[in-house]
């Protein structure tokens, strides 16, 4: 078991009148080499959940254990966990400040202590795992690339890290869909690759659903659905009832059933809705039972 | 270090001090910081303490957030004591040490300078505190730039001065936030930002001010576009949606606090 969020809770400004309670009683396990996707509305506490997969909030009562060591334990374990575990924030852009590109991606490796040539080599595999040239925009400023070459650079430099376990927090805010879509696949290609195990953060139901094995619901600061991709769209009226949704296509899916359709609803993917319905295309009518629809 | 401090929270409330005029606060301020300065027996402190008491009643805050805003400033207001306790001559000895830099004498005067000056602190601390309490920043960037407005012949840019406060005010809840996310990003990257050396934590400091900065600069530029768009060209005509306007019970108010700290003054206390 890789992360294990015990009775995790956690309260801002304990104790003040502006006292707010964010995460109720967690409980979560992540195993080495998942692809997790949460999702939840604005305020449900994905945020904060996530920074406690690498110490940066300590749980106000419950625990946190990563590889089974606790994130409340020493400073040295704290280090050991963030290098384990990369957390990439919601416009990550927003944290890049050295001169070049290279130097900003060689930032994280380099406060691990390890050698120049260790060094160098990883900011060339970070840069390349996110498809950018590392010859061609080593000695460029961070600052004069565009929105979403920042992005990747920022998200290089938590790569660079070699975490087993990369978060990242609503990645693709912000970008052009096909920028979008270009992360998410560069992302599921590390975790195919690599082995390294993905949390995505997103409000993005067709994302998740995409990309993710499992799926862990948030809301109110409570998880309220958990399993695989199957399990949890077999509740979309409870999905619905926390303010969210399925995504498009399955809600496509559904319809055409509930109209009495021959078709599957636990599909995710547009791909794969293809393949349901190109067949029923291809016979110039869709097979109702009882009588015939012609497309 | 300043975690409590009273000194420009503001607390929304409905109370006569909440909907006073923002113009007359601030001279009342300036009037009894001038009184508080004036008076020198403990007869006195005491009646406009019960002054203060009564103000801070009749505006419905907590007074043990205000008496916890003093704490923040002990050292301050310790300090001060001690340094008029053993710095003035006059009266009796009280007590007398001698140190590797020379005797130290505490005499009765001093001890009575020390007291009045913690006094006069405390009280400067509650009445800002009442002020800033129940006054919206706005409300107060607004009565700043009235009450400068006369000087504005004498080249003070009042409305740019008032316009300034209200952005810096503005933004500083989203800095700090900003200043969170950005040390937590580079946590998460291996940073350092608790040990070393003075000149290493300032070196450490590096990846969490540039980006602080270049987020300000970017904010600045948005911000300075959003108002142009806005058609914002200075003060030169501008009007409010809300004027602020006198009324009976800011005079009120100045008739009852001239009257008493006149008293108290021909009183000689």
């Amino acid at each position: 078991m890789l992360i294990e969020c015990k009775d995790l809770t956690h309260v801002y400004m304990p104790g003040s009148p502006m006292s707010h309670k964010a995460l109720d009683e967690v409980n979560l396990t992540i195993d080495k080499g998942e692809f997790v996707g949460i999702i939840g509305q604005t305020g449900s506490g994905k945020s904060t959940l996530i920074q406690h997969f690498n110490g940066l909030l300590l749980p106000t009562s419950g625990d946190v254990l990563i590889q089974g060591k606790s994130t409340q334990g020493d400073k040295k374990s704290l280090k050991d966990i963030r290098e384990k575990v990369g957390l990439v924030f919601q416009y990550p852009e927003h944290q890049l400040f050295e001169e070049t590109v290279a130097k900003d991606v060689e930032f994280g490796p380099k406060n691990l202590g390890l050698s120049q040539e260790e060094v160098g080599e990883r900011t060339r595999y970070a840069l390349e795992k996110v498809g950018l040239s590392y010859e061609e925009l080593k000695d460029r400023s961070p600052f004069e690339l565009s929105g979403g070459q920042m992005r990747r650079v920022a998200i290089a430099g938590v790569l660079a890290i070699k975490p087993e376990v990369l978060v990242l927090d609503e990645p693709t805010a912000g970008l052009d869909p096909r920028g979008k879509q270009d992360i998410l696949d560069k992302m599921l290609r590390l975790h195919r690759e690599q082995g390294i195990t993905v949390i995505l953060v997103s409000h993005s139901m067709d994302d998740i659903a995409k990309y993710s094995d499992k799926i862990m619901v948030m809301h109110q600061g409570r998880l309220k659905i958990s399993g695989d991709v199957k399990e949890v769209f077999a509740r979309l009226k409870d999905i619905e009832e926390l303010g969210l949704n399925a995504p498009k296509i399955t809600l496509l899916m559904y319809r055409l059933r509930e109209k009495g359709f021959d078709v599957p609803y636990d599909v995710f993917t547009v791909e794969e809705a293809k393949e349901h319905l190109l067949p029923h295309l291809k016979k110039g009518k869709l097979k109702k039972s009882g009588s015939d629809f012609y497309v | 270090m300043f975690k409590g401090l009273t000194i420009g929270q503001y607390l929304p409330g409905q109370s006569i001090l909440h909907v006073m005029d923002p113009r007359m606060k601030i001279l009342l301020l300036l009037f009894t910081v001038v009184v508080l300065f004036l008076l020198d027996t403990f007869a006195g402190y005491i009646m406009l303490g019960l002054l203060f008491f009564t103000v801070i009643y009749f505006s419905n805050l907590p007074i043990k957030m205000i008496i916890k805003g003093i704490r923040p400033l002990f050292f301050i207001i310790a300090f001060t004591f001690i340094l008029h306790s053993i710095l003035t001559e006059g009266g009796d000895i009280i007590l007398e040490q001698s140190l590797w830099i020379g005797t130290i004498t505490v005499e009765s005067e001093g001890v009575y300078r020390g007291s009045f000056m913690a006094i006069r602190l405390i009280f400067l601390i509650i009445i800002a505190s009442v002020l800033t309490l129940t006054t919206s920043p706005i409300a107060l960037t607004d009565a700043i730039e009235h009450l400068l407005s006369p000087f504005k012949r004498l080249g003070v840019p009042a409305h740019e001065i008032a316009m300034m406060m209200s952005i810096a005010l503005r933004f500083i809840p989203t800095l700090t936030e900003e200043t969170d996310k950005i040390m937590k990003a580079q946590k998460a990257r291996g940073a350092n930002f608790e040990t070393g050396n003075i000149i290493q934590r300032a070196r450490n400091l590096i990846p969490l001010l540039i980006p602080l900065f270049v987020s300000a600069f970017r904010r600045a530029d948005e911000l300075a576009v959003a108002m142009e768009a806005r058609c914002y060209n200075g003060g030169e005509g501008r009007t409010r949606l809300r004027e602020l306007k006198m009324d009976t019970r800011d005079y009120l108010a100045m008739v009852v606090l001239i009257s008493f700290a006149s008293v108290l003054l021909l009183l000689g206390l």
